[in-house]
């Protein structure tokens, strides 16, 4: 499998001179399978330049897999401007979970988006053969390439997927963050029985769940994880955010055995000089924990790589 | 054959009523929490704590969210027993949001202006048989993991009820009216105007939100804990459903069964002092929700 990134941003697009060297587009990745399946991991801004080359290079057009994480703004703005969307005959299939499943569809929360108020093209209008459909926990085949996916941890429902083929694994974790005990016994004012009374028994569950992430990643070949925080920022002003911090990453390299890990959606405010200081802190605390630094790498816009 | 045994005999999950299937998705959460509800609605954070403990007093808010957490949808490995549990695997935002809909859904909806029980009491009751059950189960030394599906199971014991306000208060009004005057059963009542007994309707709804099936049968059976599907969990309930119609928790609408729990309590080597301690603590327990709830409304004005 061949992996490029178009987007590495998280939140909201970060265009700039500051940002030029690991992008200011929002979460798009593509996945291309030895047979030629092609995969799109996430609708971000990235994917408007990905469209174009698609274009460029294919006449006609191969069937498309978007696959999105979850419904947020950075994971499916781009697909307003996704050109082979305009091309007929195009065929497109989009994938991904929604929130409460009784009240929405992914295409709903699709239409939204191209609705007359925010965009001039609706998605009836688009020339392509777009077809929708939502995700839960599965398992199924993309050509040649088997995909699971699996609800993590974020602020909206989100699925992490992992891609097979010929026996090497990626996984593109979306949105993550570890689970956590809802609240900080210390920093807030709780009598031990009212503890007991209300979270007592939620330790079990914290560790279950964080144990069936680790179980999801293990062995893994490459991991693209979801990296917004530091540890400064995580714990006092982050946490609930949705989004891991790089040493939760590290510990997670660790704990699974992931051979690769790439770590993406940087935070919006983070310079490109910011970005390789906290690349040198990841390496060094990756070599403390016995860990091959150079296994590691920081996603970059146009960065290509093949398992 | 009582009368709980005749309606298992007729009624299985498979043919819920249209009218009380739709009953079901359609209850609203208990007033005194809709002001709290809708107030976090207006905080962009809400604290994971605040959040639990509001849905925590509410029995259709809880049933609610674990029944989403349980749904296949959302492939949880492991049962989810309790609200806390829900919470950290669906995130505070999901549930923050599914209370907020579930509590606008009652604005919408027919007020119960002529329910037979005041919702303030019977919430009272319902929240007090929660904590007592709890409290009941650190006696009964269970282990930390089943803590929350005691208070759950108290929580929701009565949903039943809830469920045919919901779809009648003049009907259930009349059931009550009848069961106290004719010295019937109320199963027997509620069976003769809705078909089902308030348990039987519980279990149901319990089903339906995918409760887990120790849940099911201590809402099922929290009348009848002789019966063989009988658990620990039901007799906890049952003892604690007297304790508080005893000291007046709150109104619960159906009689003390004093032989009952009395039988239960001696088989399970439960002291009068243990019951006695529990007792103590819940007023504290109810207040302490109540002032949490007047806070609010109070922060509102």
């Amino acid at each position: 499998m061949k992996l490029k990134f178009w987007g590495t941003r998280g939140s909201v697009p970060s265009p700039g001179p500051s940002t030029v060297k690991y992008g200011g587009n929002t979460s798009c990745l593509q996945i291309e399978g030895s047979s030629g399946e092609c995969i799109i991991l996430d609708a971000g801004t990235g994917i408007r330049p990905l469209g174009l080359e698609l274009m460029g290079k294919y006449k006609p057009l191969p069937p498309i897999h978007i696959l999105i994480s979850h419904t947020h703004w950075d994971h499916i703005q781009g697909f307003p401007f996704f050109g082979p969307c305009y091309i007929p005959k195009t065929k497109i299939k989009v994938k991904g979970p929604v929130h409460f499943l009784e009240e929405k569809t992914l295409q709903s929360i699709f239409d939204v988006q191209m609705q007359y108020e925010f965009f001039p093209v609706s998605n009836q209008q688009l020339r392509a053969d777009i077809t929708y459909e939502t995700l839960g926990e599965t398992d199924f085949d993309i050509g040649n390439i088997k995909v699971r996916s699996r609800f993590l941890n974020h602020s909206i429902r989100s699925l992490g997927y992992l891609l097979s083929e010929k026996e090497k694994t990626i996984i593109y974790t979306g949105d993550h963050e570890p689970y956590y005990k809802l609240f900080d016994p210390e920093s807030e004012s709780v009598s031990e029985e009212e503890e007991d009374l209300l979270f007592g028994d939620v330790g079990t569950t914290v560790d279950n769940a964080n144990s069936r992430f680790v179980d999801f990643i293990k062995g893994v070949d490459l991991l693209v994880i979801d990296s917004q925080y530091t540890p400064e920022e995580y714990p006092s002003l982050r946490r609930g955010f949705g989004h891991s911090s790089w040493d939760h990453c590290v510990d997670w390299m660790k704990e699974s055995g992931a051979k690769q890990m790439i770590l993406t959606h940087h935070d919006p405010t983070r310079t490109d000089e910011a970005v390789d200081k906290i690349f040198d802190k990841v390496r060094d605390a990756a070599e403390k924990k016995g860990l091959d630094p150079a296994k590691i790498m920081m996603a970059k816009e146009g960065m290509e790589i093949s398992i | 054959m009582s009368a709980t045994e005749s309606i298992k005999m007729t009624i299985s999950v498979s043919d819920i009523p249209r009218e009380v299937e739709k009953a079901i998705d359609n209850t609203p959460p208990i007033s005194p929490i809709i002001g709290k509800v809708n107030q976090i609605a207006q905080e962009i954070e809400t604290s994971p704590k605040e959040l639990v403990k509001i849905i925590m007093l509410d029995p259709v808010l809880t049933g609610k969210v674990i029944k989403l957490v349980n749904s296949s949808f959302y492939g949880v490995s492991e049962r989810v027993r309790s609200l806390p549990q829900a919470v950290i695997l669906l995130g505070v935002n999901t549930v923050k949001n599914l209370a907020v809909s579930t509590s606008l859904l009652s604005i919408v909806s027919v007020k119960e202006k002529n329910s037979p029980l005041s919702s303030e009491d019977s919430w009272k009751h319902c929240l007090a048989s929660a904590v007592g059950c709890k409290l009941l189960a650190r006696f009964l030394k269970v282990s930390p993991e089943d803590m929350g599906s005691y208070f759950v199971a108290g929580l929701l014991q009565d949903i039943g009820k809830i469920l045919f306000i919901k779809i009648s208060p003049e009907k259930y009004k009349k059931a009550l009216e009848e069961f106290r005057r004719f010295g019937r059963s109320l199963a027997f009542s509620e069976m003769a105007h809705f078909g089902c007994s308030h348990t039987h309707a519980g279990g149901l709804f319990a089903r339906k939100w995918r409760l887990d099936k120790d849940l099911v049968r201590a809402i099922e059976s929290h009348h009848s804990p002789a019966e063989s599907n009988s658990n620990l969990l039901s007799k906890a309930v049952t003892i604690i459903n007297n304790l508080c119609k005893q000291y007046h928790f709150g109104e619960s609408g159906d009689p003390l069964e004093e032989e009952i729990a009395v039988d239960l309590t001696n088989r399970l080597n439960i002291s009068a002092e243990i019951l006695n301690k529990i007792s103590d603590q819940l007023p504290a327990e109810i207040n302490k929700a109540f002032e949490f709830l007047t806070i609010v409304q109070e922060h509102k004005t």
